[in-house]
């Protein structure tokens, strides 16, 4: 019996062993990454960043932070690194950078290329993000998800999957204050409509008196409103452009919908002829709604290169459901020559980031649509350098995720990047994948709408379907 | 003694020609449908792929059917394993009875006959274009399992050991192929009522619901309708009362089969009831098929393969005869224009055309009106009350297909890929879509037009995606490797193309499509920017030739001096420039010839299929 206790106390000794790398030799060639996690600034509690490392197959990594290291080996260069001790790394190396020394197999033993830091952030990302999960299609869809990922871990879940509603679509699923348990979303042709969740029940949202289809959502602080644009949206494929599409609104406008008994709320502002409004969002204290709005050309087939948008705001005031009457322009369309869309404010109101493209409203169209930063206090405009757009904020206001084509120019992925409180912002780096390097090339759909929720939405596409069918 | 070898010999020559005659039904009525079920179940040689794969329940027959399918792109494959697929089926059946009916009667022909029947039904199954092969590959495997478990129960003595073994082989055949698994649980209930183990039998069916349960609150299926019945193996919600009847057949069989082992039947009764049942089957079977099969859509699943192949005669081949042209965009003008034929033959197959057996009385010289542009040359052509003149032009989409379908995208991508030019563009995007809505978004054919868009287009690495994924292919590797070896051998492809892109950007109207072959053939100035002869030429000649755009006419016909016009063209030119100015655009003295006999009232040779018999049809029709 002492036997068998002390073999298997041995078996336990060697387990917990990490893998030894002596690093013999150093040479000063630096490890093609991908995803290229190369001096990046990631949340404390993200999970593993896994790699893989380009044109090496035997190789080895060592992550040191000032105390712990983590060491692996591996024979088809794909690192997985352990998610326990990953993550006591991370609260170990809190506010300090963490060094990745790559190695790979040679005569005389294990030779370290040039390391590279990775800053582990003392400020933390919302643990899960909502996304939208389908093939990069213009206007035909097929199969198509809205996933919840643990963002400090792999786990990935269905909210819904729409071969529970035979095909139908769902779309703009926006989160109030980022909690789980409120939630909206839009479901086109089978059971179709709007549908609200709080506290995990779903109802659905009987818009009043609206002259179309609720589309971009935006949710007040208090819960009650949600603002929206109605759109009448087509689109175009280009004959010989790198952009491939262009998605076009041939008249839109903004209205508030008070959730409470459905009732549409709206301003002059909102529902001028001449102008195409849209995009809207709410300030954190609730008292601005910004929005995008466009001069509105005649034939917008022809003219739709002229079409830019101009970020604006008026003050709302909830009490009373009404709206101010002075608009301002925090970015003239005409003045910069090119489009503000998409505006989103930092949950603590110092920042408005939104997408620059050069003409239009759908950045996902646009390749060379950036993220851009406007200082609320004294109005400054900054570029992130970001390609990317549907940026959603961090409840901390210290991270976004947003979805860029960067990689391939087709299909978006989600990245993530930190804020400073002076609005500098961090390299940007894909969203951590198990086998990550396999995972992306095989990936056949696209990231589409993240958005960070400070919690698990407790639905399941069950329930969901159930709530619909009502 | 003697007759009941006689019969017997006849029975199996019977039996024989059954399978034999299943299997030419099968290559003769479906062949063309196999070979599209290797897009919907590509094989894709990658450890993590295949480890997804077995996530799920039938995960397993997921990858056997992908397994098979893969060699489907081989004719006479698709058919051959099928019928084997049907036949295995039935020989497991009899292993089946054989083994239950141990100690009875023998197992004789008119006890086995029933298991023919499943194979009759899934063959009925394929002309559900929703439905997967899964749903083939499963009724065998859960065949397979029945018969291993009454393998191994009749070696067994303990009841509960029995019980255990029902249990577990239920639940791995859940797991394997998923709600067809009922049929393993059908065999276990057949041996339990024959030997009354009934601990077996609940055992069984517990394993199955329990499982079926699981995998809906898992999420692997999205009710307990797909979790226990049929409609886990069609790709969307259909009717599938044919998977139904396959799976009931054969609870059928072996009810009447086990029943008929205790019956002491004579030779001749039981040849009667053999060929009964053959003769039901092939009855009923082609009753069944008559009332479902899609003629149309075989049609253009067997156009689609021919195209694939390049078999543009066969294309041809497939129309001669029936002279019933539906669309503009289409494979048989697309074989046309590859064989360089359609302008000379653009109204062989043109329903437009009428045979007028008078020709007008009073036609004169000045009788052709054409139309002054494009538009109003569509518009004529839009009749209310025949919609067929009007998608044949207008509509560049398929008339009685879903726009939004795969065969539409398909047969897009086809035609506006050897278009190129203005229309490169629709047929990149077609491409995607027919692949998205494809299972599994593997379709090898869309994926490699989209490797080469994509490198016209400026997007390489999304090509590196798609190569990757054909690189891990059985058929696709080789073209995969050799467009990966070196950056020149896909751009070798994808230069001539980029090449004949619009000098300026605008955006695809998909209703524009005389618009779009213009700004493919003609540049900015009008001059010719692409060969004499290429597809989008024949394809704007024709276009223009059947809106009769005069100016169109005209104008091409200008273009095209020097070169050989095509009869068609020369007809129309005929038809619409002045008197004096025809014989300069290089009108054929036989051309002119025909025109005046037309002229005098007299039939000219080939009047039927002519320009001059078109433009009466339309403007007769019209007015």
């Amino acid at each position: 019996m002492k036997k068998i206790v002390l073999l298997y106390l041995l078996v336990l000794l060697f387990t917990a062993c990490s893998t030894r790398v002596n690093i013999v030799n150093r040479s000063s060639e630096k490890p093609v990454v991908l995803p290229d996690y190369t001096d990046v600034t990631i949340p404390c509690n993200i999970a593993p960043l896994n790699f893989s490392v380009q044109g090496l197959t035997d190789a080895a990594l060592v992550i040191k932070g000032d105390v712990d290291s983590i060491c692996l080996t591996t024979g088809d260069g794909n690192f997985d690194i352990p998610l326990e001790e990953w993550h006591q790394l991370l609260a170990a190396q809190k506010g300090h950078a963490l060094q990745f020394t790559v190695c790979r197999s040679t005569e005389n033993g294990w030779e370290g290329l040039q390391p590279f830091n990775v800053q582990v952030s003392n400020d933390s990302i919302d643990p899960y993000v909502v996304y939208r999960l389908l093939p990069p299609g213009y206007g035909l869809w097929n199969r198509m998800s809205l996933m919840q990922r643990n963002l400090e871990n792999f786990q990935e879940e269905e909210i819904y999957a729409n071969r529970y509603g035979r095909g139908n679509c769902v779309n703009c699923h926006s989160f109030a204050g980022g909690k789980a348990d409120t939630w909206q979303v839009h479901v086109r042709h089978n059971y179709g409509g709007t549908f609200v969740v709080r506290q995990g029940k779903m109802q659905k949202l009987n818009v009043q008196g609206a002259k179309a289809k609720p589309v971009y959502p935006a949710w007040h602080p208090d819960g009650r409103f949600i603002a929206y644009s109605t759109n009448n949206t087509f689109f175009h494929i280009h004959t010989a452009d790198v952009n491939r599409w262009e998605v076009m609104d041939d008249g839109s406008d903004v209205m508030v919908v008070d959730t409470e008994n459905g009732e549409v709320l709206t301003a002059p502002q909102f529902t001028q002829k001449e102008k195409y409004e849209t995009f809207p969002a709410f300030s954190p204290d609730g008292k601005w709604l910004y929005y995008c709005t466009a001069q509105a050309v005649d034939t917008l087939t022809r003219q739709f290169q002229d079409v830019r948008y101009s970020l604006c705001r008026i003050l709302f005031d909830a009490q009373h459901r009404t709206f101010g009457t002075q608009v301002d322009t925090l970015y003239s369309a005409p003045q910069q020559g090119s489009s503000a869309t998409m505006p989103r404010v930092s949950p603590d109101g110092k920042w408005l980031c939104f997408v620059r493209q050069p003409y239009g409203q759908f950045a996902t169209c646009h390749l060379d649509a950036t993220l851009q930063l406007i200082n609320l206090e004294n109005g400054e405009i900054t570029s992130t350098q970001e390609l990317g757009s549907w940026h959603s904020w961090s409840q901390n206001s210290r991270w976004m995720i947003f979805a860029s084509k960067r990689d391939d120019q087709r299909y978006g992925r989600l990245y993530i990047v930190h804020v400073a409180p002076d609005g500098s912002t961090s390299k940007a780096f894909v969203l951590p994948q198990p086998e990550a390097t396999h995972f992306y090339d095989m990936q056949l759909n696209t990231y589409s709408i993240p958005e960070l929720v400070s919690g698990h939405v407790d639905m399941t596409p069950q329930q969901f379907q159930q709530s619909i069918s009502k | 003694m003697k007759n009941k070898r006689y019969i017997n010999v006849l029975l199996a020559v019977l039996l024989v020609l059954f399978w034999v005659g299943l299997l030419v039904c099968a290559y003769q009525l479906q062949q063309y449908r196999f070979f599209a079920k290797e897009a919907e179940h590509l094989w894709i040689s990658d450890e993590i792929w295949i480890f997804e794969q077995l996530q799920h329940p039938s995960g397993v027959v997921q990858l056997l059917t992908s397994a098979l399918t893969q060699f489907y792109s081989i004719p006479f494959v698709g058919p051959v394993v099928t019928t084997l697929i049907g036949f295995l089926i039935y020989l497991i059946g009899v292993g089946c009875l054989r083994t239950i009916g141990k100690g009875r009667q023998s197992t004789v022909f008119s006890n086995t006959v029933f298991f023919i029947l499943p194979a009759v039904f899934l063959f009925l199954c394929h002309e559900n274009v929703w439905y997967s092969y899964r749903g083939d590959v499963a009724l065998m495997v859960a065949m397979l399992f029945g018969y291993a478990f009454v393998q191994i129960v009749t070696r067994l003595k303990q009841r509960w050991m029995k019980s255990i073994v029902a249990l577990f082989l239920t639940g791995v055949a859940y797991l394997t192929t998923g709600s067809a698994a009922v049929i393993t649980v059908v065999v276990v209930c057949i041996y339990s009522f024959n030997y009354k183990q009934w601990l077996a039998m609940p055992m069984a069916l517990v394993a199955w619901l329990l499982l079926g349960w699981y995998s809906v609150k898992e999420g692997h299926f999205i009710s307990m309708e797909e979790a226990f019945t049929p409609l886990q193996y069609y790709e969307w919600p259909s009717t599938y009362y044919f998977q139904i009847f396959a799976w009931a057949s054969v609870l059928v069989a072996l009810v009447v089969g086990t029943t008929l082992q205790r019956i002491n039947m004579k030779p001749l009764w039981q040849g009667m009831v053999f060929v009964g049942v053959i003769a039901f089957a092939i009855v009923q079977g082609i009753t069944m098929y008559r009332g479902t099969h899609n003629s149309r859509n075989y049609e253009l699943r067997t156009e689609e393969w021919l195209c694939h192949q390049e078999d543009w005669d066969g294309i041809i081949a497939m129309h001669e005869g029936s002279a019933q042209q539906t669309c503009f965009i289409s494979y048989l003008n697309l074989a046309l224009a590859q064989k360089g034929l359609l302008t000379e033959r653009l109204f062989q197959f043109n329903p437009l055309v009428k045979s007028i057996k008078e020709l007008p009385k009073d036609m004169d010289s000045q009788s052709f009106q054409g139309n002054e542009d494009a538009q109003s040359g569509a518009s004529r052509l839009q009749h209310p009350e025949d919609s067929t003149a009007q998608q044949m032009v207008c509509a560049p989409l398929l008339m009685k297909f879903d726009e939004f379908s795969r065969e539409a995208s398909k047969l897009q991508s086809a035609v506006q890929m050897a278009w190129g030019g203005a229309a490169l563009c629709n047929a990149h995007k077609a491409a995607f879509e027919a692949n998205m809505l494809t299972p599994g978004q593997t379709d090898a054919q869309e994926l490699k037009i989209q490797i080469i868009t994509n490198a016209v287009f400026g997007t390489p690495k999304v090509a590196e995606k798609y190569l990757h994924i054909l690189q891990k292919t059985t058929f696709y590797k080789d073209w995969a490797n050799e467009m990966l070896s070196s950056k020149d051998a896909l751009e070798k492809l994808a230069a001539p193309l980029r090449k004949g892109l619009p000098e300026n950007n605008a955006l695809y109207m998909k209703t524009q499509v005389g618009k779009t072959l213009q700004n493919t053939v003609l540049d900015a100035d009008g001059q010719l920017r692409v060969p004499v002869g290429s597809i989008a030429s024949q394809f704007y000649e024709a276009y223009i030739l059947l809106t009769l755009d005069k100016n169109a006419i005209l104008h091409w016909a200008q273009t095209l001096k020097g070169e050989k016009l095509s009869s068609l063209l020369q007809q129309a030119i005929c038809a619409f420039a002045q008197p004096d100015e025809i014989s300069s655009f290089g009108v054929s003295y036989s051309i002119l010839q025909q025109f005046h006999a037309l002229q005098q009232h007299q039939e000219p040779t080939g009047y039927r299929t002519s320009f001059w018999n078109f433009y009466y049809s339309t403007v007769a029709s019209s007015s």
